[in-house]
């Protein structure tokens, strides 16, 4: 059913949103607008440094992620009309999100986000650790309003941005240490998405913005949501530098995978 | 899916197919059927074969429901113009595993294209007809526990059978439904003609190992590692199952026929928990379409 189907869900969502009545959307006038991207840390904290909710706390030394592309669309998230402070209440508000409500399947696509407002192509192997967050592109677009971002989370090529050999050639790296009534884990490991699905794409993170010259988009990388549901004492392997590794048959690797894609994971903010 | 498509395509022969070409029909009224399926699966359990294709386990088990009870009703037919067809507040519990149901036709319909098909599913109440042969402490449980859905039935791997008894609390709305048969809005009323309609509830949802993806597989180890001594497990059982850390019944991590940990994945679709009944509660949200594959705006009640 799953993949025979799928040009039938895609004429499904053409039949909903392109009515054959509608305007086409795409007559904004052309704009530039900025990207920027930043770790975000929680209050009264140091970047990378936070307590899971399986009770360690964690001090990231070293931390990156390949970000990129990005895509800015006109539709919000299904969520969007809750909260758009995901951080906050969003895992309070229980069936309103269940379901993205464009026409939504949980099992398949199922995000729509309309017409593309703007998109950056490249990507960046950001340090999540970095203080003040980077400048990424201005970036062509249309004039309008946007209320949501999705990104993929992609190898690393030789063309990403940045400091791509700190990723080792995974999605993304990460070194600190954990600690946990008097345990203390050091370790390091990467994080590979596979090629399967939407696995690498995280859609619709919400946002509201009207485009047009001069906006800006700050992208906001949570790494707290990385190891929230990890259990550091369930690593086994040590390294030649003493350090436990994230393999990817432990179950701290599977936490990370969930958590790095999490709707927890990332959160946007504009200068409107 | 596969009994139903000789409906499917005989709606097909009577509903319209187009945008904007459809035209009132100002001297006629028409009639609606309504009826609900869970399709072969929620008759037969899986494997099923839907469209030449096998539905099955990847993990091994088969499965078999005895009960697939799912309250629902409300249906609410409108028009693009507002115009009114259909605004019912009724509710009705039947039982997919014994058959597919019927509603009450509704008579005098104005005859059009309605744009608009809507309907809930949710918790029953002391109101809730039922349709076919359902018992009445099965709707009395669902009222009481406030369950949209009460599952019940066995799976086997082999020689080890491990029964489940879910009720589930997860009412949406359906709304602005897309026609399954031909992806145009809602449905069509011929004049003088009783134009048929089909709620149809894909019960595979609720064992898909994944949200967001079109590759999501169906998994009953994790649901089966919980079930404890009595072989029986119960949606209590569920929620100790956490996603990043799912473990079997040894309590040993859980993995998959080839050693590498079975992960639920869901996305960057939020949950209220993490674990995995709340990740089947929102993947089991999305069962009910219109007329096979239609989809419908979905949201929370």
């Amino acid at each position: 059913m799953k993949k025979s189907l799928r040009s039938l869900w895609l004429l499904g969502f053409a039949a909903i949103f392109v009515h054959c009545d509608m305007a086409s959307g795409t007559g904004g006038r052309p704009v530039q607008f900025e990207i920027q991207i930043e770790a975000a840390s929680l209050p009264e904290s140091l970047p990378g440094e936070f307590t899971t909710s399986t009770g360690w706390h964690v001090k990231l030394e070293q931390a990156f992620i390949a970000i990129g592309p990005l895509y800015v669309y006109q539709n919000p998230p299904p969520l969007a009309h809750i909260d758009l402070n995901p951080q906050e209440k969003l895992v309070d508000s229980f069936w309103n999100f269940l379901v993205p409500s464009a026409h939504a399947h949980a099992g398949d696509e199922h995000f729509f986000g309309g017409e593309v407002k703007g998109e950056y192509l490249g990507q960046i192997a950001f340090d999540v650790l970095h203080p003040n967050g980077v400048r990424l592109a201005d970036v062509p677009g249309t004039l309008g309003r946007a209320q949501s971002m999705s990104l993929w989370l992609a190898p690393p090529k030789t063309s990403t941005q940045g400091n791509a050999a700190a990723l080792q050639g995974h999605h993304a790296h990460a070194v600190g240490i954990a600690e946990k009534d008097g345990s203390v884990v050091p370790f390091e490991g990467g994080l590979d998405i596979e090629n399967e699905g939407t696995k690498q794409r995280v859609d619709g993170i919400p946002m509201d913005i009207q485009l047009d010259d001069g906006a800006v988009l700050t992208l906001a990388i949570h790494p707290q949501a990385w190891f929230d549901a990890a259990h550091f004492d369930q690593l086994s392997e040590k390294n030649d530098r003493g350090r436990f590794v994230i393999t990817p048959e432990s179950q701290v690797r599977t936490a990370w995978f969930l958590g790095a894609r999490g709707f927890l994971a990332f959160s946007v903010k504009t200068n409107q | 899916m596969k009994s139903t498509m000789g409906f499917l395509i005989a709606l097909v022969s009577i509903f319209g197919i187009g945008c904007g070409s459809e035209t009132t029909d100002p001297a006629g009224t028409g009639a609606l059927a309504i009826r609900i399926t869970g399709e072969d699966a929620a008759k037969t359990g899986f494997p099923v074969e839907e469209e030449g294709e096998s539905i099955a386990f990847a993990d091994g088990w088969t499965l078999q429901f005895s009960k697939f009870l799912i309250s629902f009703g409300a249906v609410d037919v409108r028009g693009a113009d507002s115009a009114t067809a259909v605004t019912s507040t009724d509710l009705f519990v039947a039982d997919l595993h014994a058959g597919d149901a019927s509603l009450p036709v509704f008579e005098g319909l104005e005859a059009r294209r309605w744009e608009k098909f809507s309907y809930e599913v949710s918790a029953p109440n002391a109101m809730a007809k039922k349709l076919g042969t359902v018992a009445d402490a099965d709707v009395q449980a669902m009222v009481d526990g406030k369950f949209n859905y009460w599952v019940e039935g066995t799976a086997t791997k082999g020689a080890e059978s491990i029964g489940f008894a879910w009720g589930l609390a997860n009412p949406t709305k359906n709304a602005n439904c897309t026609n399954g048969l031909d992806d145009t809005d809602g449905v069509v009323i011929r004049a003088n003609a009783t134009t048929e309609a089909e709620i149809t509830i894909h019960v595979e949802h609720l064992f898909w190992d994944s949200l967001g993806s079109e590759n999501a597989s169906l998994r009953f180890d994790a649901l089966a590692a919980v079930a404890g001594a009595d072989k029986k497990v119960t949606t209590d059982e569920i929620t100790t199952q956490m996603l990043a850390n799912l473990k079997d019944a040894a309590g040993m991590p859980l993995v998959d026929g080839a050693g590498m940990p079975v992960v639920y994945n869901p996305g960057s679709v939020p949950l209220k928990t993490q674990d995995l009944l709340s990740f089947m509660q929102a993947s089991g949200a999305s069962m009910a379409h219109l007329n096979g594959e239609g989809l419908c705006t979905i949201s929370g009640l």
